[in-house]
């Protein structure tokens, strides 16, 4: 399997981590490992620590790609978290990493006790929408 | 006194009839009433160059009605619509957020109405208003989805023939209209549009629906697009 782009999914910014990091769980996962399947409801957040995680798309026919690739200080799954809807693509480790991870409830509940983190969450979404066109402009080059 | 394009106009965000639909809109009255207060309401006719990629951004667009294809350029020039925009969404907020140039292009596809927030006016009232915030934070996860679909479409589809089907039953699913003979889609792009948002050539579009013509899969009436063999569609999808 070859990447076709790689851009960064949501880079957190320093107020973000201060927060995020008091209530995180750390994982390790080995190369292979499965973060998240596609079509899962989001049961949280992954601030990627190290290593590199990608986005494995697939299609009907049991074709898989990995589309998108997330790296240290990048954020998994903070779109499915806010819209509550399913992921829309599978997360595996690319490479040996360690991601903190936060459950919906306790994320939820810290952007009630830190309502300024939405500007933080809409600067993360911004940026992960300027990915998603980047990597857009890549795949039209390349054909 | 008719209102220009034919357009049902409300400048009044409280008094919307659809607002309770929208994602972005759907807010509580005291903060639509502040959004009521710095935006400013315009009417715009089809092929109105919204904002550009590359521009600094100046504020945010919210399509109360119509629809506006958004558009990004590679390096060689070639245009790719990323998305057709509907009514309820805001255009521009990722740049207006981050201050940093627009992305894409956002052009009308039809007369619409869009009432457009300067970007400070934005920013303090995503500062002063929690709700809004939120509102945003969906509509822009939203977005993201909608990238990431299209994302899908374009690295795993095997085929042009396979996309453009692919397109068609995305529209006959979100804008069909059921009859006896097939799924009724009234189709506003031109080829060279509809190649923009494949990734392809309007030659291999105008072929391509000649092909599906021939094989009985859809019948073409001037802008209706009429889907008579949906199985034959979802038999060429693999996405």
């Amino acid at each position: 399997m070859t990447i076709e782009c790689e851009v960064p999914a949501t880079v957190v910014n320093e107020s973000v981590v201060r927060a995020l990091s008091r209530m995180e769980k750390a994982e390790g996962w080995p190369t292979g490992s499965v973060l998240f399947r596609e079509g899962e409801q989001p049961r949280g957040v992954y601030i990627v620590h190290s290593g590199e995680i990608d986005q494995v798309f697939s299609a009907r026919n049991g074709h898989v790609k990995p589309l998108l690739t997330a790296g240290p200080g990048q954020i998994l799954g903070l779109s499915c978290v806010v819209s509550g809807k399913a992921h829309n693509c599978s997360a595996t480790a690319r490479t040996p990493s360690v991601t903190g991870f936060i459950d919906r409830d306790r994320f939820t509940a810290l952007l009630e006790e830190q309502p300024a983190l939405w500007w933080s969450i809409l600067q993360m979404l911004s940026t992960d929408i300027n990915s998603c066109y980047d990597c857009m402009r890549t795949l039209t080059h390349a054909r | 006194m008719p209102s220009p394009y034919n357009l049902e106009v409300e400048y009044n965000c409280n008094e919307c009839s659809v607002r309770a639909e929208r994602l972005f809109c759907n807010m509580g009255e005291p903060v639509v009433k502040a959004l009521d207060g710095v935006k400013f309401t315009s009417l715009y006719p089809k092929g109105s160059l919204l904002f550009v990629e590359g521009e600094e951004p100046r504020g945010v667009f919210i399509l109360c009605s119509g629809r506006a294809k958004l558009t990004t350029s590679s390096t060689e020039g070639k245009t790719l619509i990323v998305k057709i925009a509907e009514p309820g969404e805001v255009l521009g907020a990722s740049a207006t957020i981050l201050g940093r140039p627009y992305e894409v292009s956002a052009e009308t596809i039809e007369p619409s109405q869009l009432n457009f927030i300067k970007r400070d006016d934005f920013l303090k009232f995503l500062n002063t208003h929690l709700e809004a915030c939120m509102h945003t934070a969906q509509q822009l996860s939203e977005k993201y989805h909608s990238a990431q679909r299209e994302i899908r479409s374009l690295g795993l589809s095997q085929t042009t023939a396979e996309k453009l089907a692919r397109l068609l039953l995305d529209w006959c699913v979100n804008d069909g209209e059921m009859t006896a003979k097939g799924t009724r889609l009234k189709v506003l792009l031109t080829h060279e549009e509809i190649a923009q948002m494949i990734g392809t050539t309007r030659e291999t579009v105008t072929r391509l629906l000649s092909d599906f013509k021939r094989r009985k899969i859809i019948d073409v009436k001037g802008s209706t697009l009429l889907v008579s063999n949906r199985n034959d569609l979802e038999a060429m999808v693999s996405v």
